[in-house]
């Protein structure tokens, strides 16, 4: 028997095309930002409420994934936003890929910000890099305070965790100071903002957390 | 689930390499398997062993080890293996620790016949 000592990741192709996806944004000055959370955490209607926060002078488009269906990018079109529809068929995530495939797009050219919706699913879009400039996790009030504790592989990657539909909180038993907690305890690096998309409570401080990633976009 | 997904990579590069070595058979790979790598072992054998049956990887064991988590700290470049994540670098101290980019499953060993 033979046995051969190596280092190998198992997702390292996916690995590859990411950092080719990566290198086409940079080189076009576009910050990509990758949405993950449940179905129904808010993540369509985030990017939708973004398009009229937006400054005028910041140019926004969408890649939306999900298992089928257009529905998602037709509700961001109708917000103003470009966007083209990932569907994935069996694929519970999107992979590098999928957004290699379209990063060419017409509907991407000019673009300062890209929002990638990923499919909805707190597990399996963790271990995938899609090349993206930043990770946002939306959690929302009618799902339930603990889930950073008990999904903490996709918290862990994140950089900032979106506490969304604010305005709900006060018909469940969500508590913003122990989604708050329990994101710290799994990752204490996140930043965090609380926010509601019906309302508009917190979307400045949404606002300017894109904004600065705009600002030190190279 | 993407354990398909991963078990298609895992399947397609273990035969790659059958051939660049030359060899007809190969008997164990041997896995690091993260536990924040949302990779189930369970559902991975399933997929590699449905992947490879037929085939000249039919019967491969995957040996699976799970590990620790590697945390980087983006200020010192300091790696850290922990379960838990780390609040501050142990080595500088800043808050910047952060799991590491490319935590999933690797491929640490390959044991062929002779």
């Amino acid at each position: 028997m033979t046995r051969i000592a190596l280092q190998k990741k198992v997702l390292g192709s996916n690995d590859a095309l990411a950092a080719d996806v990566r290198s086409r944004l940079t080189a076009r000055h576009i910050v990509a930002v990758n949405l993950m959370g449940s179905p129904g955490s808010g993540k369509t209607s985030l990017i939708e409420t973004t398009a009229r926060l937006l400054r005028q002078d910041i140019r926004a488009a969408a890649l939306t994934g999900d298992q089928a269906t257009e529905h998602d990018a037709q509700r961001i079109r109708a917000a103003g936003i470009p966007a083209i529809q990932i569907t994935t068929g069996d694929e519970c995530h999107l992979n590098a890929g999928r957004v290699l495939d379209v990063i060419d797009a017409p509907e991407l050219a000019g673009a300062h910000l890209l929002f990638i919706e990923n499919v909805g699913n707190l597990i399996c879009p963790a271990p995938y890099d899609l090349g993206e400039t930043a990770k946002v996790v939306v959690l929302s009030a009618a799902e339930g305070d603990d889930k950073p504790a008990k999904y903490p592989a996709l918290f862990r990657r994140a950089d900032l965790l979106v506490i969304n539909k604010l305005d709900l909180v006060p018909f469940t038993d969500f508590d913003v100071e122990h989604a708050r907690r329990s994101a710290m305890d799994v990752a204490p690096h996140l930043e965090i903002v609380a926010l509601s998309c019906r309302t508009g409570e917190g979307l400045s401080a949404w606002s300017r957390w894109l904004e600065q990633r705009l600002a030190v976009s190279p | 689930m993407h354990e398909l997904t991963v078990a298609r990579s895992l399947h397609d590069w273990a035969l790659a390499q059958l051939e660049a070595l030359g060899r007809e058979r190969l008997v164990a790979i041997e896995l690091e398997r993260d536990p924040m790598s949302c990779i189930n072992t369970e559902a991975l054998r399933f997929g590699f062993e449905a992947m490879s049956a037929g085939g000249p990887l039919a019967g491969v064991e995957l040996v699976v080890n799970d590990t620790t988590s590697r945390y980087h700290c983006h200020h010192c470049g300091h790696v850290v293996r922990t379960e838990e994540p780390p609040v501050t670098c142990p080595s500088c101290g800043a808050a910047t620790p952060r799991l590491a980019h490319d935590t999933g499953v690797r491929v640490v060993a390959l044991e062929l016949s002779e």
